[in-house]
């Protein structure tokens, strides 16, 4: 196990310098990116920006071209599997083992992680029930709709109480309760100490969840602060309006109406 | 528009019936179709020219003696191409209809409900023809030529005799084809689409092993029946669908070769000459009936298939709701593996294999083949077993015996492999990010329900038979050495086994060097054994031997673990050599 206590006591996730390239093409650019345990980072980005690129290299699941990530001042690449065992991961997208139920992939995920049948037996049946899901728990996940099996991926991050939860868009398919419970569980989760990185395309959630935001943008950070001090910097009154600023180079009226110009032609 | 919309659904439903790249990240569909392929064209031409070498090296090859020899020949054939070509359905057994995916995909398009059944009735067709094809077009041009290549015959008639060969084995497959679509569209018409839902793998499976069975019997079935088809009053030949297509090839075109003139011969050849030429005249009697079979059975056959398929998919509609899985055996099974399996990442791997194993189409096919092959080799030990036996033996005999290593080391490598190949590829992050470094427990997890399914199991289940042809305390003695036997070979093929059971890419290995090495170390292996145990049983040392194996069994663990002792590190996603490199082009 490394170093570091579990729950806030340590320096929490520190990217410096990463570069991804695929076949000599930077995908993502010199990210740097710092999670404090009790913190909420938001991860914005238009689709194509590197978002996913990075989320994966900070799992480990990526290795970057360059550059180090690191978890309590140590190199995960050292030991990923000592940092893994203190990661929650929710992916963007929700591939599991179809054949299996909502509860059969729970106690899979748990037994990897070594987690005490009777503990795990009791936080799979609290979890599913809170997630509203355990009437389908022994159905298998083929059958589940995507908020389910979001709602199954988030329960799996959770299991093990880990210090440091990577959400890639965690709100995809779920219903607007389902998005009120995750909006306060994020928040009950870094008053806990947890470091979290909270990547969305949701401007909504960023703004009233995250303490800090970070936009990316043809791989590169292109703003690194707090809401608060995003909007004052960029005269705006929402984060919408600052994320448009940074990001969107064309008028998405104009756009929009362009889109439906082409839609409307005629042969 | 609805023709173009038809060719472009046949295409794609063409490319997903052929898609593999749900066990490798990196697989190419068209590198696989060329080997699948290549290696029915390349069967196909093998058993072309071996069956055609009696004709080749015969100094006196009369027309009488071909025309039956020919007559055994398209028996071989046609049943090639039928069972080839069910086997094949049956391996796409759930992409014969319009799937789930389709339905929520396609339902919402523009497109009319026929049109989409269509094209997925044509992609199927397609799809059995190309295997088909790969199959038959090396018998149908070389074993004609080959088989008239000393006959006198005209120069017009060879492409028709090409030509009747090709139609004949093209109508058995298409008579293989649309059997096996006949069967699921019944099944589905009548149990509808819930209860099929839930018996549709283990019908499957059911009949890949029985066809693939058939498929690898098939020298010996042909052989039989040959033997006795041509008898009077013999019913063996309506009674099997391969002779109706043959009887429908004979009627055609078998007088071009019954019917050329005799040369002179010596006397020997003569009166053999003249056997074949009575026998081939009593034959023909049956042609008429035989290929009347043929087509009406046939006719039905595709009227069925045809029917039925457009009964089944005649409204788009979504899948039905599954069904929960039965909580009390899995938490009776639980339970008790809890008790045995202490360790949670071993449990883990535990539930996971038979999970995966029992619920995955693609493991489970797998297994249906290991356990086919299995079948097969066991009733070859059994035949070889009685030629050899001596009259005045007991029937215990090697054969028998070699029945139980037999399917317990064809199982077991079929699950080897299985383990290799991944439950849900884009799944596998789960697990990377979970794992805690070591895979012994998950290949310890996997090993025991191995154990479990392919040495327990089929010890148990051959039990019966062999205290009902011996005795129960020799079926006793037998079930105990066939456990430690067993524990033995799934110790020994996991010696080398260094990946995440089921999470890891999969990439085929030398399949040319190892096949091969593999096979001769079955036999050899499987019938040693069956030869150790039958000295052991006779001279009452039974559990010495199987004492012996447990010692041998725990020398491997042993080995194993300090083989181990040390967890080395290897790639979730391996990446394949480039095509260059393994084509030896670089």
């Amino acid at each position: 196990m490394m170093g570091g206590s579990r729950n806030g006591g340590g320096r929490g996730l520190e990217a410096r310098g990463l570069v991804k390239r695929y076949s000599s093409v930077a995908v993502v650019r010199e990210v740097d990116v710092v999670v404090r345990p009790g913190e909420v980072i938001g991860y914005l980005g238009p689709n194509g920006s590197g978002k996913t690129t990075t989320v994966r290299m900070l799992t480990g699941l990526t290795e970057p071209s360059d550059g180090t990530v690191l978890h309590d001042g140590r190199n995960i690449y050292n030991d990923l599997v000592a940092f893994r065992r203190r990661l929650g991961y929710v992916p963007e997208e929700a591939h599991v083992y179809p054949f299996l139920s909502g509860r059969e992939y729970l106690e899979l995920v748990g037994r990897l992680r070594e987690l005490p049948v009777a503990l795990l037996e009791k936080k799979i049946a609290s979890l599913l029930d809170l997630f509203g899901i355990l009437s389908a728990a022994d159905q298998p996940i083929s059958s589940y709709s995507k908020g389910m099996k979001q709602k199954v991926l988030i329960s799996a991050a959770l299991l093990h109480d880990p210090d440091l939860l990577i959400l890639d868009e965690p709100e995809s398919g779920l219903d607007v309760t389902a998005v009120l419970v995750l909006r306060s569980l994020i928040t009950e989760l870094a008053r806990r100490g947890k470091a979290i990185l909270y990547s969305s395309h949701i401007m909504e959630s960023v703004e009233r969840v995250c303490s800090r935001v970070m936009v990316l943008h043809r791989g590169a950070v292109v703003a690194d602060d707090s809401t608060a001090n995003l909007r004052a910097l960029m005269s705006r009154d929402s984060l919408e309006a600052v994320f448009a600023e940074l990001v969107v180079q064309d008028d998405p009226a104009r756009t929009a109406s362009d889109i439906a110009d082409v839609a409307a032609m005629r042969a | 528009m609805a023709s173009e919309a038809r060719r472009l659904l046949t295409a794609h439903f063409l490319r997903r019936l052929v898609d593999d790249d749900l066990i490798s990240p990196n697989a190419d569909r068209h590198e696989s179709l060329a080997m699948i392929c290549g290696g029915l064209a390349s069967m196909g031409l093998f058993v072309s020219v071996l069956v055609s070498m009696k004709y080749l090296f015969n100094p006196y090859q009369t027309p009488g003696a071909t025309a039956i020899s020919a007559l055994f020949d398209h028996f071989l054939f046609v049943s090639a191409s039928m069972t080839a070509t069910a086997l094949v359905t049956l391996l796409a057994w759930d992409g014969l209809a319009v799937d789930a995916r389709d339905a929520s995909v396609l339902g919402a398009m523009p497109i009319r409900t026929h049109t989409i059944v269509g094209a997925k009735f044509g992609a199927l067709v397609r799809f059995a023809a190309m295997f088909a094809g790969a199959l038959n077009v090396a018998s149908c041009v070389i074993a004609p030529a080959l088989m008239v290549s000393k006959l006198p015959i005209r120069a017009w008639q060879l492409p028709v005799l090409i030509l009747a060969q090709a139609m004949t084995v093209a109508m058995a497959a298409a008579f293989g084809f649309f059997a096996v679509l006949a069967l699921r569209g019944l099944l589905h018409a009548v149990l509808g689409r819930a209860l099929f839902a839930r018996v549709s793998a283990v019908v499957q499976s059911a009949m890949l092993v029985a066809v693939a069975c058939a498929f690898l019997l098939l020298p010996v079935v042909v052989s039989r029946i040959n033997r006795v088809w041509l008898e009077p009053q013999s019913r063996a030949a309506l009674m099997a669908p391969p002779l109706w297509f043959v009887g429908l090839q004979e009627m055609a075109v078998g007088h071009i070769i019954a019917d050329l003139p005799r040369r002179p011969m010596p006397p020997r050849i003569r009166e053999a000459e003249a056997r074949a030429t009575r026998l081939y005249g009593g034959a023909r009697t049956l042609f008429p009936d035989l290929a009347l079979t043929a087509v009406v059975k046939l006719t039905a056959v595709t009227l069925s298939a045809i029917l039925l398929f457009a009964w089944n998919n005649r409204r788009m509609v979504p899948p039905p709701p599954a069904t929960a899985t039965a909580g009390w055996i899995r938490r009776g099974i639980g339970a008790a593996a809890r008790v045995v399996i202490r360790q949670p990442e071993t449990q883990a791997s535990f539930f996971f294999t038979l999970q995966t194993l029992l619920r995955s189409a693609q493991h489970r096919l797998t297994l249906a083949a290991s356990l086919a092959f299995g079948l097969t080799a066991s009733v070859f030990a059994i035949a070889v077993g009685s030629a050899t036996r001596a009259p005045d033996s007991v029937p215990m005999t090697a054969g028998v015996l070699a029945v139980q290593p037999v399917l317990l080391t064809a199982l077991l490598i079929g699950f080897r492999h299985a383990v290799r190949v991944p439950a849900e590829l884009a799944a596998n992050w789960a697990v990377q990010v979970a794992w805690a470094g070591d895979t012994r427990p998950h290949v310890a997890g996997a090993k025991a329900a191995g154990a479990l399914l392919f040495i327990a199991g089929p010890v148990l289940v051959l039990l019966p038979f062999y205290a009902l042809v011996f005795n129960l305390a020799d079926a006793l003695a037998i079930a105990l050495c066939g456990l430690a036997g067993g524990a033995v070979i799934l110790e020994t093929i996991f010696l080398s086994y260094r990946k995440m059971p089921f999470a890891c890419g999969y990439l085929p290995g030398d399949l040319k060097t190892m096949l091969p090495i593999a096979l001769a170390g079955f036999i050899f292996f499987t019938y040693q054994f069956a030869h150790i145990e039958l000295a052991a049983l006779k001279s009452g040392t039974a559990p010495t031997f199987a004492a012996a194996l447990a010692g041998t069994f725990l020398t491997l663990r042993a080995v194993d673990a300090f083989r181990r002792r040390t967890p080395r590190p290897f790639e979730f996603d391996e990446m394949p050599e480039p095509p260059t490199q393994r084509l030896g082009l670089s």
